[in-house]
């Protein structure tokens, strides 16, 4: 599918031009003059944070809405009268009150919601409109709250708390890489208020970037994502830091035996701000082992700082600047005369304007910058080998949003940018290779939201990509359907097509030395297809389960060819492999939400496979043709039980288990040796390999427990302790084998992963 | 009470859980003819070893894996794939083949093709390689050099090797050198007992390709020989060797088997081998070489 879109040398004139048309439209009267509307603001009462898909209906004639990602919510075309409009989100109180509207009036409703609280209070769902962003398909949310109070290896994280979702799955207990229906890491558009991040890893992907102090919403679209959103194969996951607490002053601090944290977040006169700065702690750690053991890095650290500054500058007009920046460093000495080292980090910048032009029109303009860089040095017997990458990304999007009638929400978006990508390479201080690639982005897209009937929705959208680095053009379509015979049960189905300029170059044992390569003539984009069909129930009260099944298809996979040892010399086409894959599942996601013991079942089954000529070959017969082999992240069958029960105010307990499939591995069939090279002594020992991957480790299955109390910190703050155990059964789950052919016969050595681990932290809010 | 449809809806997704097996095939071993012959630009033909590959968790001797009364004959091919001269070899000890040519020089830009029959399994393994190139290191050569001092600076003289770069393997060879005369980086290596004093005595680079190296106008290319590349103090004897593509594709994807790529770990590939009916290498190089004295810096 490829076309010319045209005025992309100028895309600030598009913007202008779809702005301006949506402007006009929107102050048309296209409806009798009598007809009232009601638009406004949710958020959190107690800290004035907006809130993300939170649910808003007129309870008398089942009319709703949900709020945007600005947590705006507008309902239009109202017939005058008295209504009952009711506000829900999850874990608040449900918003209930009387509003009168006058023909053609236009009632501004901010909605504040109140948390739940210690009191557990239970929330009856009223209105049939409740939760129904949430359950659009491929889409869920982890709450932030969860995200803290989950059993952590020794601190809280984001993407290890997205990792239990079904469809979702982890490479190891080190990594904190998101493979999400049968896509590797790179195939999940990362968004940090709307800025992408290239690198969202710390300890070399061990921890995501992103501090759980310093988040309001995590949401995740597994597949058959909307025309929003683009640029990545499979999925997308938006991480909107918080806004900082309009009401007052607040801050947490918290102790933990990896890492410190602290947040602060307040009013001033125009709106609020946030910033939340962490550290790793390891260093009496290190200090500890330095006298024990060998190799032990002589620097080990990573710090973030998050911030956020809001502008509330009118009831039409808000501004927000968001800022991110996370480092890196590790310096090892190893033999005499030998030391490695290696800073990496990301830094971002996102300026929003958000702007109500009418009860019909809502936009937002942003403008982001996104850095990502990564330094490793390698010094053997004075010869250095040092590699410089830097990624710089600016951009500029905008969104708009036109409430054409209660059946029809159009919805129009432009994102455009420049992108370099940096790399320099030097041996013993010579350069050895160097590559600048400089790229302009544009997409755009269109999408409608129709409603022909109250138990119908169809979404269609088309969404158009350029990229300059081998002048790409291509449409992506995308379509959703969603019927409600009964307001238990929602069916649903998607399609959609995507495609990726982008691919990683990493290793998933270590992140620290991430590259990422682009498209350029005769390297096309990848593309897919994904179809996607669920269910979303309510089988009993306070119960829900979904049940997805979704088949997409990876073609023109352009990965670095893993048998390139120096690219010096080659034609930026050598440097890939060029291949396809697929992959099918079924997930189901079973919860309570609500009590004093709430939590989930998610099981997957899912099969992914890849294909690239000369890989998994038969080398015998047919040594230049791949054939399908499961990468290893391919788990079969994967299941995670999470479980939060409140015994008191003052104590809980959460666990998870997980219980998958063993992955998949090589093992070797036969071997042989090479021994009469001229250029060395070495005895070269050699695998023969029949299949590729056909092998499966044993099962994975981990407990981890842990319990908190909350009380007072010295009657100045309150405090909670978190005591957890990971691994409580201390499990031996292996991540790989390792052959040892010092031995003979070969001998098979187990890599594990995690052992049994306690943690304890403790938190001052105040 | 539970929805009918959405028990319906279970029975569709039941079945489809229940029906996951295995989706893989198994690994079956199968055994394989390896072959292993390196051609030295300007040298005689070289041995040939043959033998068999054994299951993983087979014992290993060179001793039962030779193959015994293969026939083997090596042919310099002309440009239309015909033999030129064709060389036969014979067994001279078990696996080991060598022919009874000794005059026949290997001639650089020249193709060589080996065929083994007579073994068992396939009816026929063959392989073609073409010689690099040949070359040589211009220049002045100084006679000593302080460890970790100036230097040693080389420039290779033009070599042209159609469709490609030329990729490069350094050695430094020190002939019977005892443990206190290494470097200081690799006395550590060798006390960990990451190598041992043979492999260090021939100690070589790894791959290299010429794009690495500063170019000059004539196609010649200087080459700054890093102190890594040195492992003893005393006579070093440095070869460059300008490998073909055989072995270019085998060191590279034999190294890969070991990790550090960006495969999983417990993903491991076959090596690239460009052997027909069988696996193994069938490479060819050409060689320089020249010494240098490596004296100790003060203090050592």
């Amino acid at each position: 599918m490829t076309f010319k879109l045209p005025g992309f040398s100028s895309p600030i004139t598009l913007i202008l031009a779809i702005t301006t048309l949506f402007v006009v439209i929107a102050n048309r009267p296209l409806f009798a003059q009598n007809s009232s509307s009601i638009n406004g603001y949710i958020s959190d009462r107690t800290t004035g944070e907006t809130l993300i898909a939170a649910n808003v209906a007129l309870l008398e004639i089942n009319r709703g809405a949900a709020s945007n990602t600005s947590g705006y919510y507008s309902i239009t075309n109202l017939p005058p009268g008295t209504y009952t409009i009711a506000a829900s989100y999850i874990g608040y109180r449900l918003f209930e009150e009387a509003v009168e509207l006058e023909a053609g009036e236009t009632l501004r409703l901010d909605i504040e919601l109140i948390p739940e609280g210690v009191e557990l209070e239970e929330i009856v769902v009223q209105s049939e409109s409740e939760l129904e962003e949430l359950q659009n398909i491929g889409v869920s949310q982890v709450e932030t709250a969860l995200i803290r109070s989950l059993p952590a290896i020794f601190e809280p994280d984001v993407f290890r708390s997205v990792q239990l979702l079904p469809g979702v799955k982890a490479a190891s207990d080190f990594s904190s890489g998101l493979y999400i229906r049968g896509g590797s890491p790179d195939q999940t558009l990362i968004l940090l208020d709307e800025t992408t991040v290239y690198n969202p890893s710390h300890f070399f992907g061990f921890y995501s970037t992103f501090n759980p102090d310093a988040v309001k919403d995590v949401r995740l679209y597994k597949g058959g994502y909307p025309a929003q959103y683009g640029g990545r194969l499979g999925s997308v996951l938006t991480v909107y830091n918080k806004d900082g607490n309009r009401n007052e002053f607040r801050g947490t601090v918290s102790a933990g035996m990896l890492a410190s944290r602290a947040m602060i977040e307040g009013p001033y006169r125009y709106g609020s701000w946030m910033i939340a700065v962490r550290r790793s702690t390891l260093e009496p750690l290190l200090a500890a082992l330095r006298t024990q053991a060998e190799l032990v890095p002589e620097t080990f650290y990573f710090t973030d700082i998050n911030g956020k500054l809001n502008i509330d500058a009118s009831e039409n007009n808000r501004f927000s600047v968001a800022f991110y920046s996370g480092n890196d460093r590790v310096q090892i000495p190893l033999n005499q005369d030998a030391e490695i080292s290696l800073m990496y980090g990301n830094q971002t910048l996102s300026t929003t304007w958000r702007h109500i032009f009418s009860d019909r029109l809502f936009g937002s303009a942003t403008v982001t910058g996104s850095r990502y860089f990564n330094q490793p040095e390698f010094e053997f017997a004075q010869t250095a080998f040092e590699r410089d990458n830097d990624i710089y990304d600016w951009s500029a999007k905008s969104d708009l949003e036109f409430i054409q009638s209660e059946r029809s929400t159009w919805s129009a978006g432009i994102w455009s940018g420049f992108l370099t990508l940096r790399f320099r390479d030097s041996f013993d201080n010579q350069e050895s290779f160097h590559s600048r690639i400089h790229t302009r982005y544009t997409s755009a897209y269109l999408q409608n939201r129709w409603r022909p009937h109250p138990d119908w929705i169809l979404t269609a959208g088309l969404r158009g990509n350029y990229f300059s680095e081998g002048e790409f053009s291509r449409l992506e379509p995308r379509i959703s359907l969603d019927y409600q015979p009964n307001p238990s049960i929602r069916l649903q189905a998607a399609y959609g097509r995507y495609y990726q300029y982008l691919t990683l170059i990493t290793n998933e044992a270590f992140s620290g030395f991430d590259l990422w390569l682009t498209t350029a003539e005769g390297v096309p984009p990848s593309y897919g297809d994904q179809f996607v069909i669920g269910a979303k129930t309510v089988p009993f009260e306070k119960y829900g389960l979904d049940i997805e099944l979704y088949y997409r298809t990876m073609q023109d996979l352009f990965e670095l060819n893993p048998f390139i040892n120096n690219p010096a010399g080659l034609d930026y086409r050598e440097l890939f492999r060029f291949g396809e894959g697929y992959a099918y599942g079924l997930e189901l996601f079973f919860e309570r939400t609500e009590g004093t013991l709430t939590g989930f079942l998610g099981y997957t089954f899912g099969v992914t496979r890849r294909k690239f000529p000369g890989f998994n070959q038969d080398i015998l017969d047919e040594p230049n043709r791949g054939r399908f082999y499961p990468p290893k992240y391919d788990r079969t069958h994967d299941l995670n039980l999470v479980i939060q029960y409140r015994l008191s105010d003052r104590w809980a307990f959460t666990s998870v288990f997980n219980y998958a499939t063993g992955q998949a591995y090589t093992e070797p069939a036969g071997r042989t040796q090479m021994d009469r090279t001229p250029w060395d002594n070495l005895i070269r020992d050699v695998f023969i390999i029949e299949n590729l991957n056909a092998a499966r480790l044993p099962s994975y299955h981990r407990l981890d427990i842990g319990v908190s109390r909350s009380g007072s910190f010295f009657q100045i703050a309150d405090g909670e302790w978190q005591f957890q155990l990971i691994n409580a059964y201390s499990r031996k789950n292996i991540w790989f084998y390792q052959y040892d052919f010092e031995e003979n016969p070969v001998e098979k050595n187990d890599v594990p992963l995690l052992p049994i681990l306690p943690a304890i932290s403790y938190t001052v809010t105040f | 009470m539970m929805n009918i449809r959405f028990r319906q809806l279970l029975w569709l997704v039941i079945p489809a859980v229940l029906i996951s097996c295995e989706l893989t095939e198994q690994s079956e071993y199968r055994q394989m003819i390896v072959i292993e012959s390196y051609l030295i630009a300007g040298e005689t033909l070289p041995e040939v070893r043959v033998s068999r590959t054994l299951r993983v968790d087979d014992f290993y001797t060179e001793g039962s894996a030779v193959i015994v009364n293969a026939e083997i004959t090596i042919s310099l091919l002309r440009d239309d794939g015909s033999a030129e001269n064709s060389f036969f070899y014979r067994m001279e000890r078990p696996g080991i083949y060598r022919s009874e040519n000794r005059n026949h020089r290997i001639q650089s830009g020249r193709t060589y093709e080996i065929e083994v029959t007579n073994v068992p399994g396939p009816d026929l393994v063959r392989a073609v390689t073409t010689v690099p190139d040949t070359f040589t290191i211009i220049g002045e050569i100084p006679e000593a050099l302080v460890y970790q001092g100036e230097q040693l600076e080389v420039t290779l003289s033009p070599n042209e090797n159609p469709g490609r770069q030329n990729y490069y393997i350094f050695t430094s060879i020190v002939e019977d050198a005892g443990e206190s005369f290494l470097t200081p980086f690799y006395a550590d290596v060798f006390e960990n007992g990451d190598r041992t004093l043979s492999s260090l005595q021939k100690n070589s680079s790894g791959l290299i390709n010429e794009e690495n190296f500063e170019q000059n106008i004539d196609g010649s290319v200087n080459i700054r020989y890093p102190w890594i590349g040195i492992a003893f103090y005393g006579m070093n004897t440095i070869v460059a060797n300008s490998v073909d593509r055989n072995t270019y594709d085998f060191i590279r994807s034999q190294d890969v088997q070991l990790g550090g790529s960006t495969l999983s770990p417990g993903e491991i590939p076959n090596v690239i081998y460009n052997v027909e009916g069988g696996i193994g290498i069938f490479g060819s190089v050409s060689t320089d070489t020249i010494q240098v004295f490596i004296t100790r810096p003060e203090g050592f």
